[in-house]
């Protein structure tokens, strides 16, 4: 074969590959970016969600410059993390590089984050002042009406079941929100759903009237259709990114593995607002959540969705109806 | 004419109770009689070595100051070091088995029955976030790259209660005891998970390293 040959398929099989990894999209211009439309109540709690961040590499730092950009118009107090905090070593320089240098400008801020344990972290991340998690692997706090319950689903000991039991009876705050690493239904390709966890945690969250669990693990955004009066959001594409994984089935309402993403959540009185934002600040979608079935807005919760882009599947094909309670639409 | 197959109506309740039967035996959490928990002297003796090591492990500990939430992880890292050491002098010459002894075989045959129950979905699932190692060495950290697969939370209901400082934990097909805050492998049970399994559950474990 000729020189020319060789470089000619050489030069096929890289056009190949890059066709078959996908480019990277590009970041949209700054005019082009989505600006946060949620709502911002005087007395709402205001945070956004994160998973799989810990990889110290550029998507981590690009979803961190539009969660910063995000503030701006929604100025969110806390961050909740859902897992694999720090990938592969975890050295003082690992805690820099994978976490303190993405999100510096966020703690210079004085927001907070609270993590929760993924099967990357070593559980000695507990002890990091950063992380929020006051030295213990499962924890609770309260923010304004919701009290939100950080477990460390990699090892979920009869002792970690009891005292969540024993938390969500004595919580008085409306809004129950579970947050930790393995998610309970996932359409990923790669891991799926943890069946034996949902075995053990579900009964408890239908119970005791956990509304809304948050998780990652899977590397893309997943919003699951209620369980059991239960919404489950995936969203651990944050920094890693498994292209093309989620499975579209019956659980699928929405979802979005194309590129990374991060999530911004409002609660205010007896809603839930997100919007779910990509790496490069388009808005992936939007919706809201009612405390409970009993008190849905008529207008509907969580069907509002913005129309299926590329690289997403959803349920949420329909035109977003007036939102309840003057909340600007995302759509 | 009479069909050659025709069964009579003892052979046809003889089918359905064969039917039954196989169904029942299907390993299917629906049908499949749950592993009992481990108990008895085997038991008795094995989490009485347990606390031993947390005997021996809370007066090796004893002269390091208590770690607090910090800023810093250098100090985070530190302390890690300084336990596991500390631990690690205190068992110079411990060995595989030490901690496991006698009650191994029981825990071995505890997790394959647990195993063989799960559908071939979550033995998939489980395989993939197996690291694949060979078997860790006593006294040896946890290797630090590597993930900490998450453990089952049934079996954990069906194994014996470990003391706080202590975890169970799958490397590969391996089963560890792992000290907590020193990343220290405490013992090993080796290749207690059987093979691949089934179809559909095949590992792919080069593959997933890291994910």
């Amino acid at each position: 074969m000729s020189r020319a040959g060789a470089r000619a398929i050489a030069l096929a099989a890289l056009a190949a590959v890059a066709v078959a990894c996908g480019p990277a999209a590009q970041i949209l211009p700054p005019e082009l970016r989505h600006v946060v439309a949620l709502p911002r109540f005087d007395n709402s709690i205001q945070f956004a969600v994160i998973g799989d961040t810990g990889t110290g590499n550029l998507p981590q730092y690009q979803v961190a410059e539009r969660m910063v950009e995000a503030r701006e118009n929604f100025p969110f107090e806390f961050v909740i993390m859902l897992g694999d905090n720090l990938y592969g070593l975890e050295r003082p320089v690992d805690y820099e590089r994978k976490f303190a240098v993405p999100y510096a400008k966020l703690l210079d801020e004085k927001v907070e984050f609270y993590a929760s344990l993924g099967n990357h972290d070593n559980p000695n991340q507990r002890f990091y002042e950063n992380f929020h998690m006051g030295g213990e692997r499962y924890y609770a706090f309260s923010k304004g009406p919701a009290r939100f319950f950080a477990l460390d689903s990699n090892y979920m000991t009869e002792e970690q079941v009891a005292w969540l039991i024993r938390e969500l009876k004595a919580t008085r705050q409306p809004w129950k929100i579970a947050f930790f690493h393995h998610p309970l239904y996932s359409s990923g390709g790669f891991h799926g759903s943890s069946l034996g966890l949902r075995e053990r945690l579900e009964p408890i969250f239908v119970k005791y009237g956990v509304r809304v669990v948050f998780s990652g693990h899977e590397h893309f955004y997943e919003r699951i259709k209620p369980q059991h009066g239960v919404y489950y959001f995936i969203a651990g594409g944050s920094a890693r990114l498994r292209r093309n994984d989620i499975n579209s089935d019956e659980l699928t309402a929405a979802g979005f593995d194309t590129d990374n993403s991060f999530m911004l959540v409002e609660i205010e009185d007896d809603e839930l607002y997100f919007e779910t934002i990509s790496r490069t600040g388009e808005l992936v979608e939007s919706g809201e959540i009612a405390r409970s079935d009993e008190k849905a807005p008529e207008t509907g919760t969580t069907e509002q969705l913005a129309p299926a882009k590329r690289g997403q599947s959803g349920t949420g094909a329909k035109e977003r109806p007036a939102p309840a309670r003057g909340a600007a639409s995302g759509s | 004419m009479k069909c050659p197959f025709a069964l009579s109506k003892r052979g046809a309740a003889a089918a359905v109770w064969i039917s039954w039967l196989m169904l029942a035996g299907a390993p299917t959490r629906a049908f499949a009689a749950a592993p009992a928990p481990l108990q008895g002297a085997v038991a008795k003796q094995f989490v009485q070595r347990t606390r031993s090591y947390g005997e021996l492990r809370k007066s090796a500990v004893a002269g390091l100051p208590k770690l607090v939430e910090t800023p810093s992880p250098v100090e985070i890292s530190a302390r890690e070091k300084a336990v596991a050491e500390a631990i690690r002098a205190r068992r110079a010459g411990a060995k595989r088995g030490d901690v496991f002894g006698d009650a191994g075989p029981a825990i071995q045959a505890l997790v394959r029955a647990d195993w063989s129950q799960r559908p071939s979905a979550e033995r998939k699932a489980a395989w993939a976030e197996l690291p694949p190692v060979s078997a860790p060495a006593v006294n040896a950290p946890y290797p630090p790259t590597l993930p900490l697969a998450t453990f089952p939370p049934e079996l954990l209901t069906l194994l014996p209660q470990l003391p706080k400082s202590m975890e169970y934990r799958f490397a590969g097909p391996h089963l560890i005891l792992r000290d907590v805050d020193a990343n220290l492998v405490v013992d090993v049970l080796p290749d207690v998970l059987p093979g691949p399994g089934p179809a559909g559950a095949t590992p792919r474990l080069g593959q997933d390293a890291g994910k």
